[in-house]
C-alpha cells in the first residue's frame, strides 16, 4: 500500500490483518502541527487493546508530523518508554534532517511477533541525501526492541557546514 | 579475545573487504562501526577510493549490514560487555585492525553531518 502526504512517499506492507510488517519511503516535508482524528486516536487504542502489553501505546511505524492519519496500516503495540524516548528522537533526527534541506529515505521493519501480533524488534535503515547532488551524508542501520531502555544518539545538530 | 571472538573479528572483516571489493575495486580503506548498548544495537560505514570518502548506504547494502550487526552482536555477547563501541579498518592489502570503546558511546562516529568527512571521527 503506497501513500503520498504532501511531498513525503510511503510503502507500507501489510499483514492478513491489515497491519504493517514494513514501511519504506521518502520524507521531504515536516507537519509539525498536525491533529489527530478521533477515528486515528481509536485505531491507537485498539492495536494496543488487540496487540499490545501492559505499558504499550498506539505507535506509528512513520512518525505521525510525516504521514498524518493513516490507520492501522501505520500502527503497532508500541512500549510507551520506547515510543517517546529512542523512537522519538530517531523522528526528531529525521526532523532536522528535512528541516535544513536533506531528503530521508528510510526503511522501518518490525519483526519478532508474538502469537497476538505484537513486535517485539524493529529494525531501522536510513540514508539522508543531499536531493540535489544524491550524495549520502547519513547512513544507520539500528536494531531496536520494543521495550524501555532503549536509545539512539542524536546525529544532526543545526550548525552543519555541509547542509544543502 | 578468546578463540570464538577472533573468529567473529575475523568474519567481520573478510564480509567488509569482499562487499568493499564488489562496490570499487580500486578502494584503498574501508570502516565497519558498530555500537551497541542494553536491548539495542547498530552499525555504519564508509570506503575511500581515490580521494573520496563514500558512506556504506544502509537501504541498499541491508543485507550486508544485517549480517555484519548480527556477528557484531554476537562478539558483544562474547566479550561481555553492556555497552561499546567497535571499530574494524581494512585495508586493499587485506590488512585489518578492530579498535573497541566500551565508555565513549561518541567514538568514532562516521557521518558526513557536522563537519564529519565519512572518515571514523579522530581517526
Amino acid at each position: 500500500m503506497e501513500r503520498t502526504f504532501g511531498r513525503n512517499v510511503v510503502e507500507w506492507t501489510l499483514d492478513a490483518e491489515g497491519r504493517p510488517v514494513s514501511a519504506r519511503g521518502t520524507l521531504r516535508e515536516v507537519f509539525s502541527d498536525l491533529e489527530r482524528s478521533s477515528d486515528e486516536l481509536r485505531a491507537q487504542r485498539q492495536v494496543v487493546r488487540e496487540t499490545g502489553v501492559e505499558g504499550d501505546q498506539g505507535g506509528h511505524l512513520v512518525g505521525h508530523r510525516f504521514m498524518g492519519d493513516q490507520g492501522n496500516a501505520n500502527l503497532f503495540a508500541q512500549n510507551r518508554n520506547f515510543n517517546v524516548g529512542a523512537f522519538e528522537t530517531l523522528e526528531n533526527d529525521y526532523a532536522r534532517f528535512v528541516n535544513n534541506g536533506y531528503e530521508v529515505q528510510f526503511s522501518h521493519t518490525l519483526g519478532d511477533f508474538s502469537a497476538a501480533g505484537r513486535p517485539g524488534s524493529l529494525t531501522v535503515e536510513y540514508r539522508a541525501v543531499n536531493p540535489q547532488t544524491g550524495e549520502v551524508f547519513r547512513s544507520y542501520a539500528q536494531t531496536f526492541q520494543n521495550q524501555a531502555g532503549q536509545t539512539y544518539r542524536r546525529q544532526y545538530y543545526p550548525n552543519n557546514p555541509n547542509r544543502p | 579475545m578468546d578463540d570464538e571472538a577472533s573468529g567473529v573479528v575475523i568474519e567481520l572483516a573478510k564480509e567488509l573487504i569482499k562487499l568493499i571489493r564488489g562496490i570499487e575495486p580500486k578502494w584503498r580503506n574501508a570502516y565497519y562501526r558498530f555500537d551497541w548498548e542494553p536491548g539495542r544495537y547498530g552499525g555504519t560505514g564508509s570506503y575511500t577510493f581515490d580521494s573520496k570518502i563514500t558512506l556504506i548506504d544502509a537501504l541498499t547494502y541491508s543485507p550486508f549490514f544485517k549480517s555484519m550487526n548480527e556477528k557484531g552482536k554476537k562478539l558483544s555477547t562474547l566479550l561481555k560487555e553492556q555497552k561499546g563501541v567497535l571499530l574494524l579498518v581494512a585495508d586493499s592489502n587485506f590488512d585489518y585492525e578492530i579498535k573497541f570503546d566500551f565508555k565513549d558511546m561518541g567514538r568514532w562516529e562516521i557521518s558526513k553531518m557536522d563537519g564529519g568527512t565519512g572518515i571514523p571521527a579522530g581517526l
